[in-house]
């Protein structure tokens, strides 16, 4: 379980003077769920953007399952089976959840402009089954009610959830989550937790999450990072973090 | 009894929304299901008019010199897409429009090509049809089969999971690029498959009116069907067909009117100015158009 499924090289990444990303170096266990900490503007988000594929790094290395996927576009981090969600929820406000859901289906062949032409008949099959487990998902997930609705009508927290939703979805092998639980009430935040716990023991999925609720973090990851000011700052296990001084100066230093 | 001049004049008045609407119906696909701003849309139709109008002057029949224009318009449209689609949406538009534009004054300046006075007696696609009224009937029939055949290629795209990309990439391009779709060979496609409708289209139209001109194929063109896009709906392939249809009956009607009536402006400007606050209108009070988009619902 201890084998690093994602490695980070010295990736660096810098905005005109501002460093984003400077010098960072981490690895990631297979099966694990790792928090990414820091204060606002630390370099999280663009951690998981260089990651991603959301931007180019301009130096360093990004590796998953041991192949290089530095400087790859999302989608082909995607279909490395990377699935990123963002902090502030993403729709498509012009379908339905269900089919903002089969979005994320990975095995849809009617997605290629030929098979949706021409082999209509092995796309339709394959479109109710990913129906039946798409709406499993918004069943799991306690928003099934909306499933023939647009996601426009959500709240903050159900968009969240179909983030979530999406990320099952998706098959992915690991997943990156910016601020899964941001600005939802601390239930809901506890039982997304949850959800992510039952991903990894279900499915080992590899879960990298940026969360700001060090005390929710703390609580159910086994590894957390650091960062600060692009760099990576500290790193440790809940325990040696929130013993850290230091880190705790960061954080109460914002 | 109605007359046969009244029924042709009516049948020339649908062949031309017809026309109209199929061009309309590449801007909903490529706009309005896509998100692609493409303000070049004029200059595929007149690739297509122009290769079809020398292939048939050249001996082709009809069939020989559409399937010419679609495959010359879908080469240029792919050729321009690899640039332009990496372009933002306001600087993709300026970009396919000075397309159309360097299209039309190169054709314009070379007397080969037909230069300013265009191309005169393009065949019909029907040459055995002598008589005004049947040649109008065959060319109803013909711009019938046209826009049923391409509506119905636009509906299998778009309920397909294939329309659903497209759809996301229109309202969300970077989440579909998280959701592993290939937002640049979806663009692509969908500008070719354009092309090579408004290729046909152009080959039609030029084989109808038996001339090829660049006066025919500016960039008012282009704005006019983006008119009829967005006032009929631009989302849906009827919309296309009912945009069309309200602007070709104004206009007609304008022309008629202006016959009995002292219009205070020239009919043709009146149109313009009409159209114009119409659109603003449809935009203010109903973005989508007059026909929206659904919901896609399924059963569960």
């Amino acid at each position: 379980m201890a084998d690093p499924i994602l490695r980070v090289e010295s990736l660096s990444k810098s905005f005109g003077g501002l460093v984003a990303a400077d010098q960072i170096t981490l690895q990631i266990d297979q099966g694990s769920i790792t928090g990414l900490i820091g204060p606002n503007g630390s370099g999280k988000t663009t951690l998981f953007n260089l990651v991603s594929g959301a931007l180019k790094p301009d130096g360093g290395r990004v590796l998953f399952r041991n192949s290089d996927i530095t400087g790859l576009r999302p989608h082909q981090v995607f279909k490395k089976g990377v699935y990123r969600t963002f902090q502030s929820p993403q729709i498509i406000p012009r379908l339905t959840l269900i089919e903002n859901m089969l979005l994320a289906d990975r095995a849809q062949i009617g997605e290629g402009l030929f098979p949706a032409l021409f082999n209509r008949r092995r796309w339709k099959e394959h479109e109710e089954k990913a129906i039946r487990r798409a709406y499993e998902h918004l069943k799991f997930l306690d928003i099934e009610k909306y499933a023939n609705e647009s996601p426009s009508i959500l709240s903050g927290g159900q968009l969240k959830l179909l983030e979530i939703g999406r990320a099952l979805m998706s098959d992915a092998t690991m997943l990156l989550l910016d601020e899964p639980a941001a600005g939802v009430n601390p239930t809901l935040a506890a039982k997304i937790f949850d959800l992510l716990e039952h991903l990894r023991r279900e499915r080992g999925v590899t879960i990298f999450v940026i969360e700001h609720k060090v005390d929710l973090v703390f609580e159910r990851v086994d590894f957390a990072f650091v960062l600060n000011k692009g760099r990576l700052f500290f790193s440790g296990t809940p325990e040696e973090v929130s013993r850290e001084q230091s880190v705790i100066d960061v954080y109460l230093g914002e | 009894m109605v007359s046969v001049e009244f029924l042709s004049y009516i049948g020339a008045t649908a062949i031309t929304v017809l026309l109209f609407a199929i061009l309309s119906l590449t801007v909903n696909l490529q706009y309005g299901s896509a998100g692609i701003f493409n303000f070049g849309t004029v200059a595929f139709f007149m690739i297509g008019a122009y290769t079809s109008a020398y292939m048939t002057l050249a001996g082709y029949p009809f069939v020989v010199g559409a399937i010419a224009g679609s495959a010359i318009a879908a080469v240029a449209g792919y050729l321009i897409s690899l640039p332009a689609l990496n372009l933002r949406g306001d600087f993709l538009a300026l970009a396919t429009f000075m397309f159309a534009e360097v299209i039309n004054i190169f054709v314009l300046n070379v007397p080969a090509l037909g230069g300013a006075v265009g191309i005169a007696h393009v065949p019909s696609a029907f040459p055995w049809i002598r008589d005004y009224g049947t040649s109008v009937a065959a060319n109803l029939i013909l711009g019938s089969a046209l826009f049923v055949g391409f509506y119905l290629l636009y509906r299998l795209i778009m309920v397909s999971p294939y329309g659903r990309v497209l759809k996301s990439i229109r309202e969300n391009e970077v989440l579909a690029d998280a959701l592993g779709k290939n937002t640049f060979r979806y663009k692509s496609q969908v500008f070719v498959i354009g092309s090579i409708i408004a290729g046909i289209d152009g080959a039609a139209y030029a084989q109808y009116i038996g001339f090829a001109g660049t006066e025919l194929f500016t960039y008012a063109v282009t704005f006019t069907v983006y008119i009829m896009s967005i006032i009929g709906g631009s989302s849906t392939g009827v919309g296309a067909l009912l945009g069309s249809a309200i602007y070709t009956a104004v206009q007609t009607g304008l022309l008629i009117l202006k016959d009995s009536v002292a219009l205070p402006v020239d009919s043709n400007n009146l149109l313009f100015i009409l159209f114009g606050l119409f659109t603003v209108f449809v935009i203010y009070y109903r973005p989508d158009g007059i026909i929206r988009e659904k919901l896609r619902r399924v059963k569960i």
